[in-house]
């Protein structure tokens, strides 16, 4: 199934190369949960400091569907 | 061109003019109330604005002293300052008072915690966020939604930043944002990853916007979203948050004061 996915500061470069876009759609297997998605984009987990599924946190263990929008920042503290 | 409690409106002409404002929503900034929590690169830029804007009282925060690697970026200070001796909030202060005289700039020389908070943000309608750690905005996030004072989060690193009103039981609040265990994780600032000056002017001017847009009532013309930037790779993005109904410190199971 396909989601959408942004990726945000400095987790672009988990985009795979040459994909710079600031939305690009994924295919995941059902059942995926926001854990596995990470994990399959190589993001560690300190790297993903807001996760966003439509807009509502996400919990890791919450699972992905059809035509989700998922957004991750990383952690950003500066001011 | 005095008004009736005794300000010389004539400062704000030309922001008068601007009809969405007009003499009214003046008057109600000349009234206002505000707390910015940090002056460095946001806390500056958004306390610059406001105190021209003629915010009538400014309470301004922080411990720091001034380093010569702020001055790229934190606009209330320049070179001779560095040999003044003295917390950079001071330093603000004195600026602040030679920018707009005619309003009310306190300084407090506090590092905010969840001690002090309390006495820190009494009596203010609206708080801004100049931090540059994640505790002390959990400290700031609670202490507002308990008692329904309205902040605007801020923050900012290398090239990017993001900005978002937080109205109490209105909007998301941090925690309906980020996990509060992510408070003790590491994190980007200035001092790890660097940060290029036109990033916390812009995080800072949107945040005085809004900050305008509360004080004066105009509610409808407030974007509620959080708002992120990466002024590198020209990027722009409005992100929709949701309040989280079972959130620690917005939730229903959390009353306010």
């Amino acid at each position: 199934m396909k989601i959408e996915l942004r990726l945000y500061a400095q987790l672009r470069s988990y985009q795979p190369v040459g994909d710079n876009a600031p939305l690009y759609l994924i295919d995941v297997d059902p059942g995926t949960t926001i854990h596995n998605l990470l994990s399959k984009l190589d993001i560690p987990r300190h790297m993903a400091m807001i996760i966003l599924i439509n807009g509502t946190r996400a919990r890791l263990n919450q699972q992905l569907k059809e035509g989700d929008c998922v957004a991750v920042f990383p952690p950003i503290a500066g001011g | 061109m005095n008004d009736d409690m005794g300000y010389e409106l004539s400062r704000y002409t030309r922001q008068i003019l601007f009809s969405e404002l007009g003499e009214s929503g003046q008057k109600k900034l000349l009234q206002g109330r505000i707390t910015i929590v940090g002056t460095g690169g946001l806390g500056c830029t958004s306390a610059n604005l406001l105190a021209r804007a003629g915010v009538g009282y400014i309470r301004l925060i922080d411990h720091d002293m001034l380093k010569i690697h702020n001055l790229h970026r934190q606009i209330l200070y320049e070179t001779k300052d560095l040999r003044k001796g003295i917390p950079k909030v001071l330093i603000a202060t004195e600026k602040l008072k030679d920018i707009n005289p005619e309003i009310i700039i306190e300084a407090k020389v506090a590092e905010i915690n969840s001690e002090n908070v309390e006495d820190l943000l009494s009596s203010c309608d609206l708080v801004i966020d100049g931090t540059d750690n994640l505790k002390t905005r959990f400290v700031i996030n609670e202490a507002c939604v308990r008692h329904g004072i309205p902040w605007i989060y801020g923050a900012c690193v290398a090239s990017c930043g993001y900005m978002m009103p937080i109205i109490p039981r209105e909007t998301a609040c941090l925690s309906c944002l980020i996990s509060q265990e992510a408070a003790h994780k590491s994190f980007f600032t200035a001092q790890t990853s660097g940060i290029i000056g036109p990033v916390p002017i812009l995080i800072a001017a949107l945040q005085a916007m809004a900050a305008i847009k509360i004080m004066t009532d105009r509610m409808d013309s407030l974007c509620r979203d959080m708002i992120f930037v990466d002024l590198w790779k020209n990027e722009y993005s409005h992100i929709k948050v949701l309040r989280d109904s079972k959130c620690l410190i917005c939730g229903k199971r959390n009353p306010p004061a």
